[in-house]
């Protein structure tokens, strides 16, 4: 007990501090009124997102925008990892891997693209993260391979070993889906195993936390299998992800066999997650059936579950994971509102995404 | 305050409401809300979008904030005719809008130019990081390598072409006819850089077998070009600035006039109307009454009928609806914050800044008292008073409370003999420092740390004692005599505290063995506690006439017993925990000086002035300063907000916010 109050005391403090600075949805729901970038930035200014404002007045350029918001929120888990103890800080480095994962899936998208499929890169490319403090990929090296020295660019990386297995499949099947999918499984793999060194109630909340991602991200790739490629259900399975909260890869298993794609997604949802249901009680019916809408009640859960932990017992590694993931969600909140005020869509339409 | 009525022919509606605007101090209140259900008033309609006004005019600060510029409407403002043309302002407003996405689409082209470059730059890099390859011999993904020859007439033109794109360029050989370059360029330009080549006759010829690698001025050309762009990226900003500078004076001017018709459009929101007549309705305080009448008569040339009502004579259900202004003054403004960030007080109550400030500074001294550390802290106050530019803002609010806690902090400082954790001059009052080592003078009363203790409790039952009598007096100026009496904090509670306090300074000096005399015990507390058994029975009664499904039944004297009970426990146990929740100020004020005297002693380990010994007690001071100064700072406010407002602060009032052109 009186460990977990030495590890959590002051860093619980801190980030319920912080905690208390995050954007509210009254932010959005007015600045998403502006009509142009220049409108918008003011906003910003007594944020923490102030950055935003000069990078936009020298460059106008949104993309820059997004990939300093990306920055902005990997480079959270440095400023926290000062303030843990060892065992947290591998924990929360091995969360912190997914944003060297999403570098990845987008150098591998780009490359695919490139070398592949033939098709112009160029205008993206300043936009991938290259920031050392982030990440240590060989972005432009792995860019700038041809399929035959892909896997040996992604040597020395994490995703070597995947890359140099799947690298032919890629190649024969002109799709990034399965290697995609064997890094996520890879990442998740190494998160869950960083968990195995927490005591027993920290190990058991981001269990649950990382749990409701895992069980979002199966039914999301379970739907999406079923209705583009056609697999067996052994197959289907081998694509998801083990340990998700309430979704157990049986529950899927049993799903598979059924054949049956149609409203899947919402069946797996209703089955395990139905009591969240209620949470959808706003949109319509032709809606309710779609991927969106699911994931857009997981969003719900996580949210719901932050505020289990942080009203809960404080000193735990929850509150960390609780601010991790808000941050993550405030992040994605600025971005759909830059993207929404830059192209123009219709204030009551991007109203919809803040409430 | 004086409720406003005010009857104004329609032609003058727009004038009076400006000249409100003007006067800025009528807090409005809709003539619907006082006069529901009559159908011969109807509401004014409105002539303008309020959503367009609001694009309009957030466009307009949008666009200022560029150049940091907050409009404000000033009072001459209001006297100036005014001729709103809205889609004349929407096309003004437009243009510059226009103008300004020009050039930042000019600065998004450059910032593309850098991309390129930046990445022409990292495949170079890469080139290097491979080891000495040979360029030409490379197939290089994002790269194409060409040698040749450009008639000499055509290099120099060449050579301006080239560097539109992503390339550098190397001047191998030159002689009278030709100039021999290596041209790197990116893929994605291929064919601009073709028609360059084209124009400038280039004929393409393979690499001298002497070039095996390009040098280091590949870094220099791309950095020299990177930052031309970067300094036209920079002159483009400035640009936005001047164009928005130069929009700036017709914008602040749409500004004000769209500002004007959103503030006069409030006004009519709150109004009604009749076919010719138009009425106006808010509360004003009292001593502005003849000001507001005159105002009204010149403006309308005497067409206007004002009736007048006191807040004083309105039923208690209508008082509550009146809006309190508080006037404090200026020097405890930092102190009006506080209250602000509790509630605001009921009408007609006493305003607490005075009694709130000085319990703030007095608790604020006690527990932290040391000279030294409060002139430290009144000058952070001040230098963060200079500092701060926004004077509304929260921080600057608190950076002037810091100046009257210092001076707190300075008195009692002194009152302690206490300068940087050290006793350098002689203590008026008591040496802190001696009586926690337990050699106090027995001269000054205080010889132990529990005779510190003893004074703050004292002090807190002067605090509440305080609060009681404002409570006192807040029920009798609203004349709810039956509160006034039975209420926790009325006169029968207060009564049970005084004889309560009496009862514990007695056991106390008996050395906790004795109380008074039984029979005396049994008069003083037995009476108001069977008193007190009145005021459930009150309640229920009282509730019972206004709501008809409350019945007595056969539970109700057990329920009315128990609420007596529990009203008797929450009196009894309350007002012990808040007495002794004072001695917190004891125990910051011992852990102020014993922190400081641990500091003493650390650094007195190292040898009393070397330079160790300095940097530990500056180091230790710092904290004290930082740490100690919050602890306090929330504690005092702490013990203001639990112990002392809940005795007399009813905050159910409403603040007085009067419509004005500065109006936000």
């Amino acid at each position: 007990m009186s460990s977990a109050l030495k590890k959590y005391a002051f860093i619980n403090a801190k980030l319920r501090a912080r905690m208390s600075t995050l954007l509210n949805d009254e932010f959005f729901l007015r600045s998403v009124r502006a009509h142009t970038t220049d409108e918008l930035l003011p906003y910003f200014d007594d944020t923490r997102y102030r950055f935003l404002i000069d990078l936009y007045r020298q460059s106008a350029d949104i993309g820059l925008m997004e990939l300093a918001l990306f920055e902005h929120e990997a480079l959270e888990i440095q400023d926290i990892q000062k303030h843990l103890c060892k065992t947290e800080q591998i924990t929360v480095d091995a969360w912190g891997k997914r944003y060297e994962l999403q570098v990845f899936r987008t150098v591998l998208r780009l490359w695919f693209d490139r070398s592949i499929r033939r098709r112009k890169i160029d205008e993206l490319l300043p936009y991938v993260c290259r920031n050392t403090r982030i990440h240590c990929l060989p972005v432009d090296k792995l860019l700038a391979s041809d399929s035959n020295t892909f896997a040996d660019a992604a040597h020395s990386t994490l995703y070597g070993p995947v890359v140099k297995e799947m690298i032919h499949e890629v190649q024969e099947q002109k799709s990034i889906f399965k290697l995609e999918i064997a890094c996520d499984k890879l990442y998740y793999q190494s998160l869950f195993k960083a968990f195995d060194i927490l005591a027993p109630r920290d190990r058991d909340i981001v269990h649950s936390l990382i749990g409701i991602e895992v069980d979002m991200e199966n039914i999301n790739r379970f739907v999406r299998m079923n209705q583009f490629y056609k697999l067996t259900s052994n197959e289907l399975i081998e694509t998801l992800i083990p340990n998700g909260k309430n979704i157990s890869l049986d529950i899927f298993h049993e799903a598979a066999e059924k054949k049956e794609p149609t409203g899947l997604g919402l069946e797996l949802f209703s089955r395990t997650y139905g009591k969240y249901l209620i949470l959808s009680s706003g949109s319509s019916g032709e809606n309710r059936q779609g991927l969106s809408v699911i994931e857009k009640l997981f969003s719900l859960i996580i949210e719901e579950e932050v505020k289990k932990v942080c009203s809960g017992y404080p000193f735990t590694i929850g509150i960390i994971f609780a601010w991790l993931i808000r941050k993550h969600i405030e992040v994605r909140r600025i971005k759909t509102l830059i993207n929404a005020v830059h192209l123009k869509i219709r204030t009551e339409r991007s109203e919809m995404h803040f409430v | 305050m004086l409720k406003m009525t005010a009857l104004v022919m329609k032609s003058d509606a727009e004038t009076v409401s400006r000249k409100l605007l003007a006067l800025g101090n009528l807090h409005l209140m809709s003539v619907q809300d006082f006069e529901p259900g009559q159908k011969i008033l109807s509401k004014i309609n409105s002539e303008y979008s309020s959503a367009q006004l609001a694009e309009l005019r957030s466009k307009i600060e949008g666009l200022l904030s560029i150049t940091s510029v907050r409009p404000e409407i000033s009072k001459s403002f209001l006297s100036e005719q005014q001729d709103y043309d809205l889609s004349l302002a929407q096309s003004q407003i437009d243009k510059a809008v226009s103008e300004v996405q020009q050039i930042r689409d000019t600065q998004l082209s450059l910032q593309k130019e850098i991309g390129k470059l930046e990445d022409l730059q990292r495949q170079l890099h890469l080139i290097h990081e491979t080891g000495p390859v040979s360029v030409s011999k490379k197939t290089h993904a994002f790269l194409n390598v060409h040698t040749g020859k450009v008639p000499l007439r055509q290099y120099g033109q060449f050579r301006q072409s080239i560097e539109q794109t992503a390339s550098v360029h190397f001047l191998i050989e030159k002689n009278d006819m030709h100039a021999t370059v290596l041209l790197i360029t990116m893929k994605r330009d291929e064919k601009a850089v073709a028609a360059c080549m084209r124009i400038a006759e280039w004929s393409e010829i393979s690499l001298p077998s002497s070039l095996s690698d390009i040098d280091g001025d590949a870094e220099n050309q791309i950095q020299q070009r990177i930052s031309g762009i970067k300094k036209l990226q920079n002159d483009a900003a400035g640009k936005v600035s001047e164009t928005v500078t130069m929009h700036s004076p017709q914008l602040e001017k749409i500004w004000r006039q769209i500002r004007l018709i959103e503030l006069t459009e409030k006004i009519k929101s709150f109004s009604s109307c009749t076919s010719r007549t138009v009425i106006i309705a808010g509360w004003i305080p009292k001593e502005e009454k003849n000001k507001f009448q005159h105002s009204m008569n010149d403006m309308t040339s005497g067409r206007c009928y004002i009736e007048w009502n006191e807040a004083e004579k309105m039923s208690d259900t209508d008082r509550k609806k009146v809006p309190v202004l508080m006037r404090t003054p200026s020097f405890l403004s930092p102190f009006q914050f506080l209250i602000d960030g509790y509630a605001v007080p009921a009408y007609g109550s006493i305003n607490p800044a005075p009694f709130t400030a000085l319990a703030y500074l007095l608790m604020f001294g006690l527990m932290f008292a040391d000279a030294g550390h409060g002139i430290v802290l009144a000058l952070m106050g001040i230098a963060a008073g200079i500092i701060i530019k926004k004077k509304d803002s929260a921080s600057y609010k608190i950076s002037r409370l810091l100046i009257p806690c210092g001076a707190s902090a300075v008195i009692s400082g002194i009152l302690f003999g206490s300068w940087f954790g050290f006793p350098l001059t002689k203590a008026l009052w008591f040496n802190y420092h001696e009586v926690l080592s337990g050699h106090g003078s027995p001269a000054s009363g205080f010889e132990s740390v529990y005779d510190i203790l003893g004074l703050t409790v004292f002090f807190g039952i002067g605090v509440i004692s305080a609060g009681l009598l404002l409570n006192w007096i807040n029920l009798a100026r609203a004349k709810k005599y039956f509160l006034l009496f039975f209420d926790k904090a009325g006169i029968i509670g207060g009564w049970l505290y005084i004889w309560g306090v009496y009862s514990g300074i007695f056991f106390v000096r008996s050395a906790y063995r004795a109380l008074p005399d039984k029979d005396m015990l049994t008069l003083v507390f037995g009476i108001p506690i069977l008193l007190l058994s009145v005021k459930p029975v009150y309640e229920f009664l009282h509730e019972k006439k206004h709501n008809s499904s409350l019945k007595f039944s056969v539970y109700t004297p057990a329920i009315l017993i128990m609420n007596w009970l529990v009203e008797l426990l929450e009196i009894f146990s309350g007002y012990l925990a808040n007495t002794l929740s004072f001695m917190r100020v004891a125990g910051l004020g011992i852990a102020h000086v014993s922190l400081m005297s641990a500091f003493a002693s650390i650094a007195a380990m190292t040898g009393r002035t070397g330079p160790a010994a300095i940097v530990i007690l500056i180091f230790g001071n710092i904290l004290v300063i930082g740490m100690e100064g919050l602890s306090a700072g929330i504690q005092s406010l702490r013990l203001n907000y639990y112990e002392f407002f809940t005795k007399f602060f009813s905050g159910r009032g409403i603040a007085y916010n009067p419509i004005s052109f500065k109006t936000k």
